[in-house]
């Protein structure tokens, strides 16, 4: 690729297209119809062999079928997030300057240095968010983690680095990402055969480890300090247009590369404890799968958390909105870079901050102009150092005026106006509370009325007296306003939510103008937050009770008002007395007051249950209330007021009929049945009622589009009936509910008489044989039949849009085609040109992509193509808010995420060249168990792999250490343990570790320091099961001896300790160490004796063995990585937990080794005596003469005289010696001789011969001759 | 609500969703405050048996009920299934039991076989012919392929004595698929059986005559069966489905009194004529999956892959609108509610006549993975 477009081309011949000469050489060589072999020779190519044929078919369908990938579904968004370039490559070898130029290349802008990811738009339809990777090899896993697109810088003149490889293995585990080669310095080489040899060895090379036809790119050299422009250019085009296939990992989990991050802790914390866990918010693109907003995250080198909030902002990087036929102008190539100080304006959730360049982040800044602020700082220090404010010293601060007199404290002298101080406290240091200013009512009641900026509600306070006309707007808040006295007790189940609630029930407080009572419960409210936290101590207090005794203490100690309302709670006695079926009560006891309510409203506006805050005089809100009572009390069926149960349901009922009973007026009854039937008649109308249900539901899923209109409804023609419900999720499931019979059977509280016409006729159409809707009907379907076999045959043959066309011909026919020929009639010529031209492409789409024959595959596609386009279209029309919530925050929004409590080494270890990941982890992802993996340790890596040694693994999202317990998988499925990862095999593992989905891969290592000459990779592996329990087993044997032996049966000791321990084993096999197999029986007595039965008789010196096997006890050790919050000194050298030799060799402790396995010196061996032969008597008679032991008698040896020589005779032996010397010579060399002449008269003899034999050949050839020529005429005839 | 990252619940209710969500999402949950004013608080039997259910078929879960049973704590395992044996609480049906189990099986380690003895048909649970009838055919379209799916009622036992047996067995997997199902059809034809026993059979027919009668003014194809059981309790009841033309079915029962109960014992053409009542209720209902089976389709669409499900359901049962907010605590799935606008609908007819108004929930599956599922 790269090679063609280094050299410049020279110019081609061009070849003559008219004129003579091209006529001539027209003629020279003129055009034959090229024949095909087969069109020339067809008797060839016919069919010879089934058995061929079918070979050939088969490898044909094999070939076919390996190109076949699994069909997944695509769900990359309309809008995809920027495409994450990676740039990889050894230390100094030119990472930085290709990022540079690159960017430069696409934006026009340099750099001068870059932090962090940069964002850039690089055309039309794409963004790329740069990165570039250092040689810690913690980067490198978390961004082989993310990345799109890999550029791999390879120094020419080195080779190929270990942290190249390093870094495709760990691509290879997570999935590998595109990668493309880039090759550097080859200016370096100035030989350019040299060149060429080395480029194509490392091609070689580099194909061999991605895969064969990996593209490599050539960089020619530096041109000040850059790459060549052409060079860049051919590299971001070929970046630019690159497709992906999807990722597994990538395509089920959620994650952000974070570009921005922020600490929004109080500063005044920090300065206090510069230690304590920051608020921290981290921006970046969604990318993978829609975020949730409450997910569970993992951050890589920093550990889990939850996201505290989550919220979308405007993409500061943004691809073009229209799309021009050109290419993008300097206006729209947009950098966004927020690490590395580009970009200048950032976006908050809020607001909009200017970054002025010198007095970012302070810190540099304050560095420069450390000198010349040093004065001011002298000044500014001790203001800045001062732990509390004025206010608060003066408020400690004690006077005594006299001697021995009391210290007078600020304390003291609020003590006596506490109450409105108190009330003043909780408003103004109420965090959040929006401000109030008080207002005298013309009754006299103070209220504070609370500020908004946005006054939406006017001077409506005035006439809360709420008669009907009353605007829907303030039924709203009124009955908002009830319901959360009603919940009260629900209100104390909220926990963090507190604070957006807190704005509410001040809103509220405003309208209904009850400024003492709210007060009241404000303060309530407050303190029932209090009680929150307490009950969660207290699980077992009965918290109705102690809400309702709180709010009747408080409402005592303030209230002179609330004294009367208990009262009017004892006037109806017995329906608090049974509070858990107090749903009917509540009812009674609203209805009471509407008895009431009409002859005495004084007191009724007095009076007060508990429960509800009933301010108004209105008879209606009276009404409302029961009707909230009903609904908000009985959760399973409030929604559609059908919950007022009929005497039908066993529980409920038989109290309510009870009470009832005792109790209820005539009238109540009737009013009671009315509302009944009421609710009944509206039960399936309420049902459809959507937003109400959505509300219902969820609570806070915001619908602007039909929330207002449906805001009130009628019932009963007088009483208008709010569908607003409670806003909060926990708010319906009152007492009532949260105790009810637990049962999915819905059984419809009334059974209706379906004998009734009307009834019947309201499901007729449900049967096969009510009436069809037009598109199925039979006779309409026939109808169309007909009218398509006569009236539109040309459809048939133009083919796709059978419904499209025919439209346009029969305008009469029927309803459903009424609109489209209008709307044919709208469309312009050239969107009919456009629709046209999209139906052939369909068409032609259609044709090309499944020219398959059909079969599985390609329907699986085209399913998949189907959801799909479900997926993208489903929420397509909804706006952002809306659809978060359903879809949740999809990849290619630009998040603010929030944390809490995060460390704050995060803030002050920050290292910008460190990319921080913030992956989502799906369910069960957070939980901890034990899994099963199969491991291959690497190759290339050195060492042994023990067993029980630390391992660093990168698995999923995370980096942890671990234990690693490998095992073999025998033939019966038993995981064996093993003492040592096996080399060059796959072996089965398990460890304790954080549970991850099957077949995710992962990455070993020992050792994650810098720089060390060896392969870093230990092993690579995958996952295939999670656990909760350890299935490793070990061998184990027991051993016993027998106590007592009868015949087969045995008494063996000493195995067991217990009866229960032998009660486990029974029935096992065991044996003796000779093989003697056996059985135990039973246990005897009480110390582990037990009885066992053999195949033989046994001895008392047999050893009983028992073979067993007992599952190993795993150690649940697992700890994450925290590079990132390292200081940058240790990043890259985190250790962990070492191994046992790491740990003995720096400590300097030796094993002392088992002397029974050490080898000794063999002191003394006896020598080996064989025994003679003995054969017996009878055997020897028996055995023949030769066989038989000859018995000689053994013969004295002869005693030799010794002779002892004198001088003389030494003399004599010596001659003689030479003598014999001599003569042995000269016999050697007469032998020799003799040896020679056998030799020459040998081959004289030889050539003697074989002249007599050429002789005698020749006179036999002449012979045959003349035998022959005599002969000769004769035999041709 | 979530008090020091577990989710925190109150009272009784819903004990089942609480426990069977949290088992499959992993989370723990901690349910409080039960039954602290009646005059038995805490756990009854039953859940209690249920509990034990749940512990049998995980590996590592960890249950803590404090000591007045008022409280518990659920710390989820994983789920391992294989072949078990059940004895349920005979204060509810088996159909409490069976319920959680269809959720759950599909999740498991191995394949899940599992005998649970007590009672087959009560009021207040839906019976296992109901389940037999509705939930089944659900699951099979939820697993695409067959392999192994069964319930088989072995005896009948009707309360209070019980001892019915059912054999459920369910295959694993590793994923579901997601589905839309935006039609429901039209009811073609209704089965059904007459159940008795201890009573005299005769009982069965007169149940049967009554049901027929209603359902012949809207279909002709109605075949009901009669089964006489010998069980140790006496009683009667019917249950009819009503089948449609796009494979959906739709189920109701109505039984006799328990004679425990101190109520009137009913006559069975009453029994009878309620349950067809019901069931001419359950088809005025609609959608595409019946009332008993809502709680389990919407879990099978929020645990499918990151893609659109549909479904097309009658009026949510209360329970089902408990189990949306339960889903949404523990897995955030968010159901989008429409109204279900039938397509081509035409001015002619004034009125669609096809019983309540249907709704429309769409969502967008959490991408759900049976980690228990090993590979070897």
């Amino acid at each position: 690729m790269g090679e063609e477009a280094d050299f410049d081309k020279k110019k081609g011949h061009a070849h003559r297209h008219s004129g003579r000469k091209a006529e001539k050489k027209a003629a020279k060589d003129k055009h034959v119809q090229e024949l095909t072999a087969q069109q020339r020779n067809p008797k060839a190519f016919a069919f010879h062999s089934a058995v061929k044929a079918q070979r050939k078919f088969v490898r044909s369908q094999d070939i076919k079928s390996k190109k076949h990938h699994i069909p997944l579904v695509d769900r990359t968004p309309l809008e995809p997030p920027p495409v994450i370039v990676a740039v990889v490559g050894g230390p100094k070898v030119g990472k930085s300057t290709l990022l540079r130029c690159l960017i430069k290349n696409f934006t026009n802008q340099r750099f001068s240095n870059i932090n962090g990811p940069v964002t850039i738009v690089a055309g039309k339809k794409r963004r790329l968010t740069f990165i570039e990777v250092n040689n810690d090899i913690n980067c490198m896993i978390d961004i082989a983690k993310v990345a799109d697109v890999i550029l791999m810088l390879i120094d020419a003149t080195f080779g190929i680095e270990m942290e190249v490889f390093e870094f495709l293995e760990i691509c290879r585990a997570h999935g590998t990402p595109r990668i493309m080669g880039i090759l550097n310095h080859l200016d370096m080489l100035k030989d350019n055969k040299a060149l060429k040899k080395k480029k194509k060895a490392l091609k070689h090379r580099f194909q061999v480890e991605l895969y064969p036809g990996a593209k490599l790119f050539y960089l020619s050299g530096l041109i000040r300090d850059e790459y060549l422009k052409n060079e860049m250019k051919n590299l971001g085009r070929f970046i630019s247009v690159l497709k992906f296939r999807p990722l597994i990992w990538r395509t089920s989990h959620p994650f952000v590369l974070v570009d921005r991050y922020e600490d929004i802790t109080n500063p005044e914390t920090v300065r206090i404890n510069p230690k304590c866990d920051r608020d921290v918010v981290l921006y970046g693109y969604v990318r993978g799968i829609p975020f949730q907003k409450s997910q569970m995250v993992h951050i890589p080198g920093c550990g889990d958390c939850k996201i505290k909030d989550l919220s979308y902002l405007p993409d500061p990087c943004p691809l073009p909105e229209q799309l021009k036929k050109r290419s993008l102008n300097a206006k729209e190539r947009l950098t966004y870079a927020p690490m590395s100080g580009v970009g200048g304006v950032v976006y908050d959730k809020d607001a909009v901050y200017i970054d002025l360049g010198n007095f970012h982040h302070g810190n540099k800044a304050r560095n420069k102009s450390e000198d010349s602020e040093e004065e001011e700082d002298n000044v500014l220090q001790p203001l800045l150092d001062l732990q509390k404010t004025t206010d608060e010293k003066q408020a400690q601060s004690k006077i005594q005026l006299f001697p021995q007199s009391q210290l007078i404290s600020n304390d003291d002298l609020e003590d006596d106006n506490e109450n409105e101080d108190k009330d003043g406290v909780i408003t103004k240091s109420g965090n959040g509370l929006p401000p109030y200013e008080t207002v005298t009512d013309n009754t006299g009641r103070v209220r504070r009325r609370a500020i908004f900026s946005d006054n939406l509600e006017d001077a409506e306070n005035g006439d809360e007296s709420g008669s009907e006309d009353d605007d829907e707007d303030e039924d709203v808040e009124d009955d908002d306003d009830d319901d959360d006295d009603d919940d009260d007790d629900d209100d104390e189940t909220e926990n963090e939510e507190e604070d957006d609630h807190a704005i509410g029930p001040l809103r509220k407080k405003f309208k209904n103008g009850l400024s003492h009572k709210k007060r009241n419960q404000d303060y309530g409210q407050d303190s029932d937050s209090d009680d929150y936290d307490l009950d969660g101590d207290l699980q077992d207090v009965n918290a109705l009770q102690s809400i309702d005794g709180n709010i009747k203490s408080r409402v005592d100690s303030h209230m002179t008002q609330v004294r009367k309302g208990s009262g009017s709670k004892q006037q109806i006695p017995g329906i608090k007395s049974n509070k858990d079926s107090d749903v009917t009560a509540k009812i009674q006891g609203l209805l009471e007051k509407i008895n009431k309510s009409g002859q005495n409203p004084k007191q009724k506006a007095i009076s007060d249950d508990s429960g509800f805050s009933n301010e108004e005089n209105d008879s209606d809100d009276l009404i409302d209330d029961c009707k909230d009572e009903i609904e908000g009390s009985d959760g399973l069926l409030q929604d559609n007021g059908l919950n007022v149960k009929p005497p039908k349901n066993p529980e409920t009922i038989d109290n309510d009929s009870d009470d009832s009973d005792s109790e209820e007026e005539n009238d109540k009854l009737e009013y009671r049945s009315e509302m009944l039937k009421q609710a009944t008649e509206n039960f399936y109308k309420n049902q459809s009622t959507v937003s109400y249900l959505r509300k219902y539901i969820y609570g806070e899923v915001s619908d602007d589009e039909k929330g207002s209109d449906e805001a009130v409804e009628e019932v009963g023609g007088l009483f208008k009936r709010p569908t607003v419900p409670k806003s909060n999720t926990s708010g319906p499931t009152s007492r009532a509910v949260s105790d009810a019979v637990d049962t999915s059977r819905y059984i419809p509280p009334v059974l209706r008489n379906w004998s009734v016409e009307e009834l019947q006729n309201s499901i007729r159409n449900c049967f096969v044989t009510g009436q069809w809707s037009d598109d199925k009907d039979a006779e309409t379907l026939l109808k169309m039949d007909d009218e398509d076999l006569y009236g539109d045959f040309e459809d048939l043959e133009t083919g796709t849009k059978i419904v499209g066309t025919p439209k346009e011909n029969d305008d009469d026919g029927k309803v459903n085609e009424d609109n489209l020929p209008e709307t044919k009639k709208e469309l312009s010529a050239r969107e009919k040109l456009l629709e046209k031209k999209r139906r052939l492409k369909e068409m032609f789409d259609a044709e090309y992509d499944d020219k398959g024959t059909g079969d599985y595959f390609d329907s699986l596609k085209a399913e998949m193509n189907q959801q799909a386009q479900l997926n993208r279209q489903e929420f397509e029309g909804l706006d952002d808010d809306q659809r978060v919530q359903y879809e949740g925050y999809r990849p290619g929004m630009y998040v603010r995420m929030e944390f809490t409590r995060f460390p704050c080494e995060f803030i002050t270890n920050f290292d910008p060249s460190y990319p921080v990941i913030v992956g989502g982890l799906l369910e069960n992802e957070t939980n901890m168990g034990f899994i099963r993996v199969r491991i291959k340790v690497h190759r290339w890596y050195p060492k042994i792999l023990k067993n029980r040694d630390p391992l660093i693994l990168s698995l999923g999202w995370r980096r942890f250490q671990t234990l690693m317990y490998y095992a073999k998988r025998e033939d019966n499925f038993r995981m064996r343990s093993m003492k040592y990862a096996r080399k060059y095999l796959h072996i089965e593992a398990m460890f304790w570790g954080p549970v991850t989905f099957v077949n995710t891969g992962f990455v070993a290592l020992q050792n994650i320091t810098d720089r060390v000459p060896e392969f870093r990779i230990a092993a690579n592996g995958v996952v295939l099961e999670t656990d909760q329990s350890c299935k490793i087993v070990k061998k184990l044997k027991l051993l016993g001896n027998p106590e007592n032996i009868l015949k087969k049966t045995a008494f063996i000791k000493d195995m067991f300790h217990t009866e229960t321990e032998v009660a486990k084993f029974e029935g096992a096999k065991i044996q003796t160490q000779s093989g003697i197999r056996g059985i135990i029986k039973k246990s005897k007595g009480q110390k582990g004796l037990f009885r066992a039965t053999f195949e033989d008789t046994i001895k008392m010196s047999d050893v009983v063995v028992l073979k067993t096997w007992v599952p190993v006890e795993m150690v649940q050790y697992c700890y994450s990585v925290h590079t990132l919050l390292l200081p940058p000194s240790e990043k890259a050298a985190w250790q962990g937990m070492r191994t046992v030799a790491q740990l003995k060799k720096d400590k300097g402790i030796r094993t002392l080794p088992n002397p029974d396995s050490l080898y000794t010196p063999i002191t003394s061996r006896r020598e080996y005596i064989p025994q003679p032969l003995r054969i017996p008597r009878e055997l020897q008679k028996a055995l023949p003469y030769s066989e038989k032991p000859k018995i000689t008698p053994r013969s004295k040896k002869e005693q030799r005289v010794i002779v002892v020589k004198d001088a003389h005779e030494i003399q004599m032996d010596t001659f003689m010696k030479r003598l014999k010397t001599m003569m042995a010579d000269k016999i050697q060399k007469e032998e020799k001789a003799n040896l020679e002449r056998k030799k020459k008269f040998k081959a004289d003899i030889k050539a003697r011969e074989h002249t007599r034999q050429v002789r005698e050949k020749r006179k036999k050839a002449a012979a045959c001759r003349l035998t022959s020529k005599k002969q000769g005429k004769k035999s041709i005839v | 609500m979530e008090v020091g990252g577990i989710l925190t619940y109150e009272g009784s209710n819903f004990f089942r969703q609480r426990l069977i969500l949290a088992t499959l999402s992993g989370k723990p949950v901690r349910i409080r405050n039960i039954r602290t004013t009646s005059s038995e608080p805490g756990l009854r039997e039953h859940e209690a048996n249920f509990i034990r259910l749940i512990d049998c078929i995980s590996n590592g879960s960890i249950i803590e009920v404090n000591e007045t049973g008022t409280a518990v704590l659920y710390k989820p395992g994983v789920l391992i299934g294989g072949c078990l044996d059940h004895i349920c609480s005979n204060q509810r049906g088996i159909g409490y039991f069976l319920e959680p189990l269809f959720m759950l099986a599909l999740f498991c380690k191995t394949p899940l076989n599992i005998t649970l003895k007590g009672i087959t048909n009560n009021k207040l649970d839906p019976s296992v012919d109901m389940i037999r009838s509705s939930l089944m055919p659900v699951m099979k379209k939820i697993l695409v392929v067959d392999d192994g799916l069964s319930l088989k009622m072995l005896r009948r036992g009707l309360p209070p004595g019980g001892g019915g047996v059912v054999v459920f067995t369910c295959p694993v997997r590793r994923t579901l698929k997601s589905f839309q199902w935006e039609e429901n059809g039209k009811v073609k034809r209704i089965r059904g059986i007459s159940y008795t026993s201890r009573v005299a059979p005769t009982v069965a027919n007169r149940m049967l005559d009554a049901a027929k009668g209603e359902f012949l003014k809207f279909l002709t194809d109605v075949y009901l069966t009669l089964d006489s059981a010998k069980g140790s309790s006496p009683g009667f009841g019917l249950c009819a489905v009503a089948e449609t033309n796009m494979g959906s079915f739709l189920c109701a029962e109505a039984m006799s009194n328990a004679p425990e109960e101190d109520s009137a014992t009913k006559l069975p053409e009453d029994v009878g004529r309620e349950a067809a009542w019901r069931l001419l209720e359950e088809i005025y209902r609609g959608g595409c999956v019946d009332t008993i089976c809502q709680p389990f389709v919407l879990l099978c669409m929020a645990l499918t892959p990151k893609d659109v499900s549909k479904i097309v359901l009658g009026p949510l049962a209360p329970y089902t609108m408990h189990f949306l907010r339960h889903l949404r605590d523990f897995f955030q799935v968010t159901f989008k509610i429409d109204e279900y606008k039938e397509k081509f609908t035409s001015d002619e007819m004034p009125e669609s006549k096809t019983g309540a108004d249907k709704l429309l929930l769409t969502c967008v599956g959490v991408g759900y993975t049976n980690i228990s599922k090993g590979q070897t």
